[in-house]
């Protein structure tokens, strides 16, 4: 406690990011409504858009969550259970799509389910425009995630406890080994999975906006087109105010139950279990045809979203042509340039991962260090711990609103620096980086650092030479996380876009796709989504080297 | 010696980045040399236009450019007390009077040319200037028209009954200016129809009853529904619609390219069209109002008035320009006998209320 100021920092810098903004949008939107908050929630019934936003949403999320937990389970099962050839190759490429943008992702599933796909026009299979569509490009995403967290548990449980069950009379058949056994070792991440399956799915923006379809209003859609927000004494600025400030504190709500889900699951579910390295656990792959042949086949659905993206952007009105490409790169006009979107979106990305992962970092800290004493301290890191988390329960479009809202009331003057977007960015990230350092630091014996200060070494030194290297996979890690969030962000940066210096890759998609008149308008979106994949899939590459074992579980 | 290897790489990274840490903007520069444009899509606003702007003034244009045309206002408003623009385009005669209530803009004293009479309809203040104009109405596609099971429609009554189920498709009024538009005709239309029974809302009812499509904005609607575009070459074209709400100069634009040829026809029946006028205006607390009347100027200037009808799709405001006759441009655009004939005031006290009438009969 002798640093107590030091700990004050995160508080207080969270608080001006993330609490302050969002309070203020929170006033400024009830001021410009007009109308109570119960006669808000009120009127949403009787809205076109609002109708059944709540219901479509909840909906969504579920039929997503299921489908993706019954497709990722058995993936992570094999996975985690047999020695595959290429085991590492096939992990990263089932779990790549969970790094693509979702601006990526949307202009892949166009040309793979679109009605000009392949499956519309040969095989007569038509899901475009419906639950359907934006169901099987959840879960593409999200398999991912399941494979991740599931795999691991799987692959690492010590072989000598299956061995044991099989001799007892409870667990002498598979049926019952999968019940008493395997069933609680990976409850915890499963249901770790399936919830930020059902956040994510809640959330999506991106792919529901292109995807969906006319009628289809998930809340995150509703909210997002509302230009008259916030506006006081205009009629139009009344009606939307009323509807962001309704649904989005409907989203809030379902948001936070389902984290605090997640902790609960994750809490409840922390056992010691004996731990053996894969290659003691990994059993020989059986000869059987339908594993390889479902793993084939998922590992063909992981990239196929991937290949129609590269291809169209070879492709101009069904001709090959490298004619998008050149105007492209050459900026010949400033609305297509790739170079200074790409330029500003690793800018963003470079600028979010250097300010997120120290500040993850010291909220981490703080946390770690207060809640091992006494009453108060612990009491603060705990809510430090709830404020560092709230993000997660601000879906993107809030956090722009807030992030809007907050600054404009500050000084309109600020609505135009050029890290506006990049305060978004930080608040979006920050979350993630934290819950990937706080178990770390955690979980570190303190001592070492103790140690270090007793031998004579300052501060500076022992942070330098003693803490971050002790914590290097962690921190690369969470660092890796911030850059490819911000990559990839949409939401936010698509609401508070004011000038094209600020057009990332992600944007210039969107707004390449409705271009009118130009043929060459959505090939140029393919090149751009070409540009922000490979960015992603460099960086993906550079993860997995950094790896480090005991990391598997966290994201 | 790793730990220091780290530091090193971090500070490299740190100084290669410096360049990408000043902003990005000349924030350097004279503040009065440089112009601030706020606005959206609009296509005028082409590279050449503003280096030719620049050259020729020794201004430097500054671009703020958002998603549509409702948050150009929204953005205008929420920025009121400081402002971030100098000169707004785009904002148009069914939001105008928004704008004006709330003293957005400050009197152009410039020269203007002769301007088209449908150009200066709506307003004739000093505040703001036309600079395109166009009416929005139902396109629709012949080839599914054949005159023998199914007609082309002589009322909007017609859409809504079991030929057009499913085959219309609209934009959301509270998201996309054309949707807007014909929403305003749809009042004024059924206003006046002699029958004195139903009126638009009611039409929207039946409209949503027969399976109307409606999506957030135009792109959506023509390129990817309406058959009777030029859709048909992108990846989510589905042509399910065979009607849509466009531009009654549309038909032209698709002559335009498409070599004289289209099966889209403006429908052009009387009241059912709406004129849409966009307009250029000079901020109220501008930083630089002179820089901002000179753009406004150069928007009205020839190159660009000759070029808005290609550039923007658009008829231009010039009177000494009109659409192109190439490739049958101005012979396939449609000009209804009459628009619909609401003032600005009438629009500016009803809007709210027939939004609200809208979401209900679609809800």
């Amino acid at each position: 406690m002798r640093r107590v100021w030091l700990h004050s920092i995160p508080a207080l810098l969270l608080t001006l990011l993330v609490i302050a903004p969002f309070a203020i949008a929170v006033v400024r939107l009830l001021s410009a409504s007009e109308v109570g908050l119960i006669e808000a929630f009120a009127r949403l019934d009787s809205r076109y858009q609002t109708k059944d936003a709540l219901a479509f949403s909840l909906q969504l999320a579920a039929v997503s969550t299921i489908v993706t937990v019954l497709a990722g389970l058995p993936l992570a099962w094999w996975l985690g259970r047999y020695s595959w050839p290429q085991h590492r190759l096939i992990r990263a490429l089932l779990t790549t799509p969970f790094v693509v943008p979702s601006m990526v992702a949307t202009i892949g599933f166009i040309s793979l389910l679109g009605p000009q796909s392949w499956l519309a026009q040969t095989a007569g299979i038509d899901v475009w425009y419906s639950l359907t569509a934006i169901v099987i490009a959840h879960t593409w995403y999200n398999v991912a995630l399941v494979v991740r967290l599931v795999e691991p548990a799987i692959a690492r449980l010590d072989p000598s406890l299956e061995e044991a069950a099989r001799l007892l009379p409870s667990g002498d058949t598979a049926y019952k080994r999968a019940v008493r056994l395997w069933w609680p070792v990976i409850r915890p991440n499963l249901a770790a999975a399936a919830t930020l399956t059902f956040v994510f799915s809640f959330t999506s923006f991106a792919l529901v906006r292109h995807l969906g379809g006319p009628g289809l209003y998930t809340i995150e859609r509703a909210i997002a087109e509302r230009p008259f927000a916030g506006i006081s004494g205009v009629g139009a600025g009344a009606v939307d105010s009323e509807i962001v400030l309704a649904l989005g504190l409907l989203q809030l709500l379902v948001l936070v139950f389902a984290l605090w889900l997640l902790t609960e699951f994750q809490r409840r579910g922390r056992m010691w279990l004996p731990l053996a390295t894969e290659k003691l656990t990994r059993k020989r792959l059986p000869r059987s045809v339908h594993r390889p042949l479902i793993m084939g086949f998922a590992l063909a659905g992981a990239m196929a979203p991937l290949w129609f993206i590269i291809a169209g952007s070879f492709s101009v009105q069904g001709e090959a042509s490298l004619e998008a490409w050149r105007i492209a790169i050459s900026g010949e006009r400033s609305e297509w340039s790739l170079i200074p979107a790409l330029t500003n979106t690793v800018r963003f990305a470079v600028l979010t991962m250097l300010i997120a992962v120290p500040l993850a970092w010291l909220s981490a800290w703080s946390v770690s260090t207060l809640e091992t004493q006494g009453r108060w301290p612990r009491l603060y890191a705990r809510l430090l711990d709830v404020l560092v988390m709230l993000p997660l329960a601000l879906s993107a479009v809030m956090v722009g609103y807030g992030v809007l809202f907050g600054l404009s009331h500050l000084s309109t003057t600020l609505m135009m620096v050029w890290w506006l977007p990049l305060l978004a960015h930080l608040v979006i990230a920050l979350p993630f980086a934290m819950r990937v350092l706080l178990p770390a630091m955690r979980s570190l014996d303190k001592s070492y650092l103790e140690v270090a200060r007793t031998l004579g070494a300052s501060p500076v030194k022992t942070l330098f030479r003693v803490h971050v290297p002790l914590l290097r996979g962690p921190l690369i890690v969470a660092g890796i996380l911030a850059f490819a969030i911000s990559l990839g962000e949409f939401g936010a940066t698509w609401l508070l876009w004011n000038t094209p210096d600020w057009t990332t890759l992600p944007v210039l998609v969107d707004r390449a796709f409705w271009r009118p008149y130009q043929p060459l308008a959505r090939p140029v979106g393919h090149v751009a989504a070409t540009m922000l994949l490979l960015v992603t899939v460099a960086l993906f590459i550079i993860a997995e080297r950094f790896r480090v074992a005991g990391q598997e579980g966290e994201f | 010696m790793r730990i220091s290897a780290m530091m090193l790489t971090l500070l490299m990274l740190m100084t290669g980045l410096s360049g990408c840490l000043s902003p990005p903007d000349g924030s350097g520069d004279d503040e009065t040399n440089i112009v601030r444009v706020l606005t959206y899509d609009v296509f005028a606003l082409s590279d050449e236009m503003i280096e030719d702007f620049e050259s020729s003034t020794g201004y430097e244009v500054e671009i703020i450019r958002v998603n549509d045309a409702g948050t150009v206002l929204a953005r205008a408003l929420l920025t009121k007390d400081a402002p971030i623009g100098d000169v707004i385009v785009g904002i148009d005669n069914s939001f105008l009077q928004i704008a004006l209530e709330q003293e957005l803009f400050q009197p152009y004293i410039g020269p203007v040319p002769a301007l088209h009479p449908e150009a200066i309809a709506s307003y004739t203040g000093d505040l703001v200037v036309p600079y395109d104009w166009g009416r929005v109405c139902i396109n629709y596609d012949t080839s599914y028209v054949d005159g023998e099971n199914v007609s082309s429609p002589t009322s909007l009554w017609d859409l809504t009954d079991e030929n057009w189920t499913g085959k219309v498709v609209v934009q959301n009024p509270r998201t996309s200016s054309p949707g807007r538009s014909f929403l305003i005709a749809t009042v004024d239309y059924f206003a006046n129809d002699g029958d004195e029974t139903t009126d638009f809302a009611d039409w929207w009812a039946s409209m949503a009853g027969n399976e109307v499509i409606v999506t957030d904005g135009w792109s959506e609607a023509y390129e990817l529904h309406y058959s009777g575009g030029y859709g048909q070459w992108y990846d989510g074209f589905i042509g399910d619609a065979h009607a849509v709400i466009s531009y009654c100069h549309s038909p032209g634009v698709e002559a335009y390219y498409g070599e004289n040829w289209t099966t889209s026809v403006a429908l052009t029946l009387d009241r059912a069209s709406f004129l849409q006028i966009e307009y250029a205006g000079i901020v109220n607390g501008a930083a630089n109002p002179d820089g901002a009347a000179a753009f406004i100027e150069a928007m009205l200037n020839d190159s660009v008035q000759s070029g808005i009808a290609l550039s923007n799709f658009m008829y231009p405001a010039a009177s000494a320009y009109t659409l192109p006759t190439d490739n049958g441009y101005l012979w396939h655009t449609g000009v209804p006998s009459q628009d619909s004939d609401l003032s600005a005031a009438e629009i500016s006290a009803g809007i709210d209320g027939w939004l609200n009438d809208w979401d209900a009969a679609m809800a």
